[in-house]
């Protein structure tokens, strides 16, 4: 079910299982993202869509299985990691260029303040996700589409070329949301970002990502979006009646009265 | 008032606890720790408590005893199978219990649990009070040093972990420079003021300014101004020097507060 040929993935998961503290929470995950991708990871809250992002990013161990990174790209693979906005503590008294600039303490080194270099990297993803405006700003000041655009700038200042953004549309208006996911298809189509995306809102992905990730309950599929949307697999996975329509040219995923 | 030996060395011990602390403070608040660092200072006085009654070393008792506690607060599982808040409460009771009831019959047993929470700044000796200028010197060197992953580690330590942090060591780091200089202040200025340090100045750097940088600032210089002035105003007055220098910190915080809701633009 990895759909990407042995040799061409950046990182695979083989048969993985994830859990916290002996609770399993995702079994005998398979699947594969290529160099260039465009990955949606769609399922309800809870269903293990940020644990997998973890997993992918090396900071939770899978309990079974392996997540691999292929060895001759692994070295040039760096992860620009977007979280989920309302993780972040709004008290903290921290202007966007702040944030922004943390994404390069870890190239500064210990002990040494970040240089010319840094600030330079700073301004330039400030100014590819057009918000330089809002540099000197409080983060707390700031509408939730902004907050998304200051983090998704930390990820870019990493020198990131795979993107991994967690919800990062959740609880937006109709407007903020469409904003966000036209900003990540241009980082993808013209900066050559790969690019995996989480959301629970299935059609909000399903018409702006390459493959879908689709979980529900220990269930999965993983292919193209052609695929993946159609009114068999979905009914399967989310074991409800599915109607999968096109609407204006998109898929629109409706499930009958 | 500066004539006076006792008070230069009370000046100079609670300045250098004060400042340190109101610069640890500011994490604590940010973090949202405040209760761990009352628990914390509460196990502390449990640790000296135990060394009074003992006999052997209070400051080694406390701590090696907030030492555990830092170990058990900064582990990853801590508030996540039991509520943090229930936990802390259990502690917090219980030391500041153990800690009376440890000293109740000693030979100056209630002395003993007044000096643990008020303190006793002036009965600090100049040899006291070098070496916990040296230590919290050494502890705000540190933090000074490793202010940028300090910093990283406590507003998003995911996304530092992402870059290779070893975001559970850091964390034990943090919980172990908050834990020594706790333990090593119950001692010479007692629970309250130790506890009033870590949040009346934080809090006031955050009323003050919108900039971190400035918080810090703020919470430091506070602290400083508060320990003069409260020591002056004691000597002045007679009243006992702890409770007077929160009383001056919570007086600056009032009027910064009221400064901020007077500048405040009216709605509506």
């Amino acid at each position: 079910m990895t759909a990407v040929p042995a040799g061409s993935a950046l990182v695979r998961f083989e048969d993985v299982g994830l859990g916290y503290g002996g609770l399993p929470v995702i079994e005998k995950l398979s699947f594969a993202v290529a160099k260039g991708d465009f990955v949606g990871i769609v399922g309800p809250n809870g269903a293990g869509k940020s644990t997998i992002l973890k997993a992918m990013l090396g900071i939770l161990r899978p309990a079974r299985g392996a997540v691999v990174y292929e060895a001759e790209v692994h070295r040039e693979l760096r992860f620009g990691y977007v979280p989920q906005r309302h993780t972040l503590d709004h008290i903290y008294p921290l202007s966007v260029r702040a944030i922004v600039g943390m994404a390069r303490y870890a190239r500064a080194g210990l002990v040494r303040r970040p240089g010319p270099a840094d600030d330079l990297a700073v301004a330039r993803a400030l100014e590819a996700i057009d918000i330089v405006d809002l540099a000197e700003r409080r983060f707390a000041e700031l509408s939730g589409g902004q907050r998304q655009r200051a983090l998704i700038a930390r990820a870019l200042a990493t020198g990131a070329n795979f993107l991994v953004l967690d919800e990062p549309t959740d609880g937006m208006d109709l407007k903020s949301t469409h904003g966000i996911l036209g900003l990540v298809r241009r980082l993808h189509r013209d900066e050559g970002l790969t690019v995996v995306f989480v959301s629970h809102q299935l059609n909000e992905v399903a018409n702006y990502v390459d493959r879908l990730l689709v979980i529900d309950e220990g269930r999965y599929h993983f292919g193209p979006v052609d695929e993946v949307l159609t009114a068999d697999h979905l009914r399967r996975i989310y074991q409800v009646p599915v109607v999968v329509e096109t609407v204006a040219g998109a898929s629109v995923v409706v499930v009958p009265r | 008032m500066l004539q006076y030996g006792f008070i230069r060395t009370a000046l100079l011990g609670t300045t250098a606890i004060g400042v340190v602390c109101a610069y640890l403070g500011v994490y604590v608040v940010l973090r949202r720790i405040v209760f761990v660092g009352a628990t914390m200072a509460q196990i502390s006085s449990a640790g000296i408590a135990l060394g009074i009654l003992t006999g052997w070393s209070p400051n080694a008792w406390s701590v090696g005893l907030t030492f555990l506690a830092v170990l058990f607060f900064a582990h990853p599982s801590f508030g996540k199978r039991w509520p943090q808040d229930a936990t802390l409460g259990v502690l917090f009771t219980v030391s500041g219990a153990a800690a009376v009831l440890l000293v109740a019959h000693t030979a100056r047993g209630n002395e003993e649990v007044v000096h643990l929470v008020q303190g006793n700044l002036l009965a600090m000796t100049a040899a006291e009070a070098r070496w916990l200028a040296l230590a919290f010197a050494g502890i705000l060197a540190v933090h000074l040093a490793f202010f940028k992953e300090f910093l990283y580690l406590s507003f998003d330590p995911t996304m530092a972990a992402t870059q290779g942090y070893r975001a559970g060591r850091w964390n034990l780091a943090f919980y172990v420079l908050l834990g020594v200089g706790v333990a090593l202040a119950i001692k010479a200025i007692g629970i309250l003021l130790m506890f009033a340090f870590l949040v009346i100045p934080a809090s006031l750097g955050l009323v003050l300014t919108r900039r971190l940088g400035g918080v810090f600032l703020i919470a430091m210089a506070a602290a400083a101004v508060a320990v003069y002035l409260g020591i002056g105003l004691s000597y002045r007055y007679d009243f006992p020097s702890a409770p007077m220098i929160i009383a001056v910190l919570g007086g600056l915080l009032g009027i910064a507060a009221a400064w901020r809701a007077l500048r405040r633009p009216r709605t509506g």
